[in-house]
């Protein structure tokens, strides 16, 4: 009897409404991405008005990059963007409202989940940084803090966490904020900041650190810098380091609010000799000279010494207010080389929004331009050896956030 | 200087109203209509032939035919209830002929009689208004509040987040939350305070409920954009009591109390409205994967989630109460009535859930308090013949407090909390929130009706606003500490025309918008002013089918929060416009009697184009925070219908089905501030109803086991929404999107009355099929319920 009422209801509700639907119109959904079907090699997650959404790309030179019946909306999944962890198809995210950590996977342009385990490990869950020891374990810390964790994300289980044991190497009531880390064999190096608990100030010096691993122990301050700090990025997600010639270069924060907020520091390269585990006094590129003692952050890393950077500029008098440092135009793409030392190129756009990631494909760049007074996101190619850019992709609905993508395979 | 402007207008107004009134020197019949009794019985109808002129009586059966040529007549008087009465009479040029009748009949039983007298409720329906009009005798006994009985009206969708008490968003047509005001009398409920809502009023209190789609008259003084609601409580009926208790699942106890007494000699009144809610509010929330509804707790050891196939609600205790005394005098020389009135509402909330269900408190309460002095007064033919005024001032005092203690940061649906933070509440760092905020509002109202063709109303409103927010835990901290004002006037004037033996009926209106406000008290004031217009047209083309048609361009103002913010989590935006929307209606009606047998049906288009929409916008700031902030928006556009259809055959059966159905589309092609063009412009709106109906069907049988005036009677009510998209349906794959599917909820309640409704009991039960059922962001509702009611009700005594 109850689905006998049932339907003839719905069909009462039909018969009344089909005028309503007639005269009802419909928008047709614009281009498209290129074919739908397979595993798209790129994504791309970035907010719009509607949400933010993960969408997958499968041309990044031509059509239309759209939310309109692709790709999934993550607005409650990714809640916090610097949260994300992202290899291969995997992504991995730190929800700090409900303490969960989360696998997940980016298949056929949709994002399932594959595992939620509870994670409540650190007292502050929003990341400053990540590192793979290997190809299961990952180790996570929280922001401006010395806490960490090592999950293995084969089998989602918690292997550790806790405080970095600092032991005598640091006085009491001092912790470490982690700005860069990076596994060589049996040991971690680190760079980090030290903050006095007492004071809550944090000091303007660059460290340097080894710890054994996986036991965490034996932590060995190995050396300190004045020159400029934070030693690498405070946030998560921040492109701060790579590695050319069998020498790493780590990018220093020295920025207000993306940044450690110093100033009075200049950004500019750290050098880490091969095995070495302390800054190379030899060598530090101080980009900021080059600049007009412009702040700038770290995008990616193009190859034969070349890395690309966003530039803030003149943020000392275009910055009025916090909001300010994503949404204000006033960010460049500029091309350094750690070798010579040279700002060898700015890219030929306007005044941007926020953007800090990019693909690197064939030795080509892949970014987002977000130019506010464009009709949308487009992304565009800069190949670094014949220095030429061009216009691909264009990206519906974007708004003034920063878009990220990432290379899938 | 702008009041006294606005006074000195309408004092104009009413001097030439004043001046054409006294042209005239036609004949007048006026009079009373009572019973047996002597009690004064209202909405009579009053028909005069030839002619056809019909009128009804007033609340205290007062009735009259001005401009009357002289000659001889027939006057006939009928009413529910009431045999028909019908007199002769002669009446000579220039003559004021009082006429007062007795009626005889059984005031309490329906009898089998064919109605041929509207009742106001008909009338209102078929004024040029899109109005919908419930009576709400029929529900008097069931254990329902002004919200559960508004939801089964055409048009309306009510979506709450929980049990009793819980928050609610109202929608009219389309049109929701903000943008739909409240009146009880008249009265913006918002003067009333905070503790007055319609999810805890019980229906008793209510004698009639208007419900305005879009174009709303301008006696409702306020800025509506969507449409208004209006109570109309049962007051000032002479001598009445009517007591109720009900008590049923989640240990839900409710408890009204309304009645008036009128000294006969001195004309001395008493009104005493008043009621009592608790609940515990402990119904069972599911793990449903149908909806992708999983109540997901980490295990005991910590490294994983396990799924909960149910859990009780553990912190949801609801209790408000509300007493109103109103003492005054009645049918004196200088009033119709004048009462000064003192109303307290109290309410205790605990807080179960954030903007969804995922999101768990255990320990966030909100209690508030409001005391209402007020006054009121109506004097019909003040001055001069036709013209009637009504003023009601109030003053209400209302204090708030949100309390977030608890040092965990969230809670489980175990009822366990998360970890614990020394500094943390759940909604962010421990703080105990006062707002004291106060409301003044002055209203007048004016009618003159120049003859049987023309009448005017003017109405004034001027309501002020004052709110203060400060933290108990951190009370010198400034972005706390916030103290405001914002004043509000809102002048209406409507002309109204009947011709053709009011056969056609016009109503051409224009209201005026006057905003002042202060952001604190060391900034300047800022002001400014809108005018909005619309007319409503009637035709009745036969006694049975009339079509109707009506249109506003409506502002509402922004609110005081929404400008200034509370100082707390809801951010101001200084920037903010009035929003405004062009409303149309169209609509029919018909009703027919053959014998015992009556069958109504009423339809209606509409489209409503709204603008620099004012939507609040959550955000998280860099450190997590999380805060709202209202913004303008390009708006939506919506077009949809509705119908509703009814058969009653004498008192035996009675049957109702209705459906609406709207598509509200954004209406924004760009990006504001962009030359992006919008994703989901042309999209329709997510998270919100669109397609839903109700069936109500009545069985009832008087004198029933051989006991005379008793009756037995059995109702069964269902509810369906369609299922709909939780975000924008077009945006994302389709195998991702979450829906909350399509709901089929029943009621039934049978009542067993005696001594022609005098005492009465029914026993309720809702949501029978124990759907699992979802509202708003997907908050799950209650289950199966059952309720018993017990209540006693007379008209004299």
């Amino acid at each position: 009897m109850f689905t006998k009422t049932k339907n003839r209801s719905l069909l009462f509700a039909a018969a009344l409404f089909t005028a309503a639907s007639i005269t009802a119109c419909s928008k047709s959904n614009g281009g498209d991405n290129g074919p739908s079907a397979g595993n798209p090699e790129f994504a791309l997650h970035y907010s719009t008005s509607k949400g933010s959404y993960l969408l997958p790309i499968n041309d990044l030179m031509s059509g239309v990059i759209t939310p309109v019946g692709k790709g999934t909306d993550v607005t409650s999944i990714f809640t916090w963007g610097e949260n994300i962890i992202q290899k291969g198809k995997y992504f991995y995210n730190v929800e700090p409202n409900s303490g969960k950590f989360g696998k997940y996977s980016f298949e056929k342009g949709v994002l399932e989940t594959v595992k939620e385990i509870p994670f409540t490990a650190m007292s502050y869950l929003y990341l400053g940084w990540h590192t793979w020891t290997d190809d299961k374990t990952l180790m996570i810390g929280g922001r401006g803090n010395s806490e960490y964790a090592v999950i293995n994300v084969d089998n989602m289980t918690l292997e550790k966490s806790g405080v970095f044991n600092t032991g005598k190497e640091l006085p009491k009531d001092h912790t470490l904020s982690i700005n860069s880390i990076t596994p060589q064999g049996s040991k971690i190096f680190l760079t980090f900041m030290v903050r006095n608990e007492v004071t809550k100030l944090t000091y303007d010096t660059a460290y340097t650190a080894s710890v054994d691993y996986p036991s965490l122990n034996n932590f060995k301050i190995t050396g300190k810098d004045t020159r400029s700090a934070p030693p690498g990025a405070l946030r998560n997600g921040y492109f701060h380091k790579f590695s050319d010639q069998g020498n790493t270069y780590i990018l220093t924060h020295p920025m207000p609010m993306l940044g450690g907020n110093k100033p009075n520091m200049p950004t500019g390269f750290y050098r880490v000799k091969d095995g070495s585990t302390i800054l190379d006094p030899g060598y530090f590129f101080n980009v900021s000279a080059l600049s007009q003692g412009d702040n700038q952050l770290g995008v990616e890393y193009l190859g034969n010494g070349k890395a690309l950077l966003i530039n803030a500029r003149d943020a000392k008098n275009v910055v009025k207010e916090k909001n300010d440092w994503w949404y204000k135009p006033m960010w460049e793409y500029i091309v350094v080389d750690v070798n010579t030392q040279q700002i060898v190129k700015k890219l030929d756009f306007p005044g941007l929004l926020n953007s800090r990631s990019a693909i690197v494909k064939n030795g080509k760049a892949y970014i987002a331009v977000n130019d506010a007074k464009a009709d949308a996101i487009y992304i565009w190619e800069y190949d670094s050896s014949t220095d030429k850019l061009t216009r691909g992709a264009k990206v519906e609905g974007g708004d003034g956030d920063t878009p990220v993508l990432y290379k899938l395979r | 200087m702008q009041i006294k402007k606005i006074l000195l207008t309408g004092i104009l107004c009413v001097c030439i109203f004043c001046v054409q009134g006294q042209k005239l020197n036609k004949s007048s019949i006026k009079g009373q209509v009572s019973d047996e009794q002597q009690q004064r019985i209202s909405f009579a109808t009053i028909r005069l032939l030839p002619g056809n002129k019909t009128v009804a009586t007033d609340q205290q059966g007062n009735y009259q035919f001005l401009d009357l040529p002289s000659g001889s007549y027939t006057i006939q008087i009928s009413v529910v209830g009431f045999k028909k009465v019908e007199q002769k009479i002669v009446l000579k040029e220039s003559e004021a002929l009082s006429l007062s009748f007795s009626l005889k009949g059984s005031q309490n039983e329906l009898k089998d009689v064919a109605i041929s007298g509207k009742t106001k409720a008909t009338k209102i329906k078929e004024s040029g208004y899109a109005v919908n009009v419930i009576e709400t005798k029929q529900y008097a006994n069931t254990n329902s509040d002004i919200n559960q009985v508004l939801s089964r009206s055409t048009g309306v969708k009510i979506r709450e987040q929980g049990g009793l008490g819980s928050d609610y968003t109202f929608s009219i047509n389309g049109l929701s939350g903000n943008h739909v005001k409240f009146f009880i009398d008249g009265i913006p409920l918002e003067s009333y305070g905070s503790g007055m809502s319609f999810n805890n009023i019980p229906i008793n209190i209510a004698e009639r409920i208007e419900v305005y789609k879009g174009v709303v008259p301008p006696y409702l003084g306020s800025d509506a954009l969507g449409g208004a609601v209006n109570i109309v409580t049962n007051r000032d009926r002479g001598k009445s009591l009517d007591v109720s208790y009900s008590y049923g699942s989640f240990n839900t106890h409710r408890t009204a109390v309304s009645g008036s007494y009128t000294y006969p000699k001195s004309g001395l009144k008493v009104n005493v409205n008043s009621f009592y809610n608790y609940s515990d509010n402990s119904y069972k929330m599911r793990t449903y994967p149908k909806a992708n509804v999983y109540l997901k707790i980490p295990t005991p050891d910590g490294t994983d989630f396990e799924t909960l196939s149910s859990a009780k609600r553990f912190h949801n205790d609801y209790q408000s109460y509300m007493g109103q005394v109103e003492l005054g005098l009645a049918d004196k020389k200088w009033a119709d009535i004048a009462v000064l009135g003192l109303t307290y509402n109290n309410v205790k909330n605990e807080r179960q859930t954030g903007a969804t269900q995922e999101k768990v408190y255990g320990n966030v309460d909100a209690n508030s308090h409001s005391v209402i002095p007020s006054f009121r007064y109506r004097k019909n033919r003040i001055f001069v013949d036709g013209l009637s005024a009504t003023v009601f001032a109030n003053m209400s005092i209302s204090k708030e407090v949100r309390t977030d203690t608890s040092s965990y940061s969230s809670y489980q649906w175990n009822g366990k909390p998360k970890e614990y933070f020394p500094t943390k509440g759940e909604m962010g760092d421990k703080s105990i929130l006062h707002y004291n905020s106060n409301n003044a509002l002055v209203q007048l109202n004016l009618n003159y009706q120049l003859s049987d063709q023309h009448l005017f109303n003017l109405n004034y409103n001027l309501n002020s606003t004052t709110r203060e927010g400060y933290n108990e835990i951190d009370p010198y901290n400034k972005t706390y500490n916030k103290t405001n004002r914002v004043s509000k006037t809102v002048v209406g004037l409507n002309y109204q025309q009947n011709f053709f033996n009011n056969k056609l009926t016009n109503s051409f209106f224009g209201k005026y918008f006057g905003f002042s406000g202060r952001p604190d008290a060391n900034k300047p004031t800022e002001t400014a002013a809108y005018y909005g217009y619309g007319l409503a047209s009637t035709y009745k083309i036969t006694e049975e089918l009339g079509i109707k048609a009506s249109y506003e361009h409506a502002y509402r103002l922004p609110g005081l929060v929404e400008l200034y913010g509370n100082g707390l989590d809801v951010s101001g935006n200084h920037d903010l416009k009035p929003e405004n929307s062009d409303n149309y209606n169209l609509g029919f009606f018909f009703g027919k009697t053959i014998g015992k047998h009556r069958f109504s049906a009423d339809g209606s288009v509409f489209y409503r184009n709204a603008k620099n929409y004012i939507i609040s916008r959550p955000y998280t700031n860099i450190d997590g925070g999380a805060y709202s902030e209202s913004q303008n928006e390009g708006g939506i556009k919506i077009k949809g219908a509705d119908f509703e259809l009814k058969y009653t055959y004498g008192d035996l059966l009675s049957a109702l089905v209705n459906m609406s159905y709207y598509d509200a589309v954004d209406r924004e092609k760009l990006e504001k501030g962009t030359i992006r063009e919008k994703i989901s412009y042309g999209s329709r709106t997510p998270n919100e109803p669109w397609l839903y109906g109700n069936t109500d069907v009545s069985l009832g049988k008087n004198n029933v086991f051989g006991v005379k005036g008793n009756r037995l009677q059995f109702n069964w009510y269902m509810q369906f929404v369609n299922d709909y998209s939780l975000s924008w349906s077009k945006l994302g794959d389709k195998t991702t999107k979450d829906y909350i599917p399509a709901q089929w909820i029943q009621n039934i309640a049978l009542t067993y009355s005696l001594k022609n409704g005098r005492y009465n009991i029914t026993g309720e039960a809702r949501n029978l099929t124990d759907q699992i059922a979802y509202d708003v962001f997907k908050q799950q509702k209650p289950g199966r319920a059952f309720f018993i009611k017990l209540r006693y009700n007379i008209h004299s005594f």
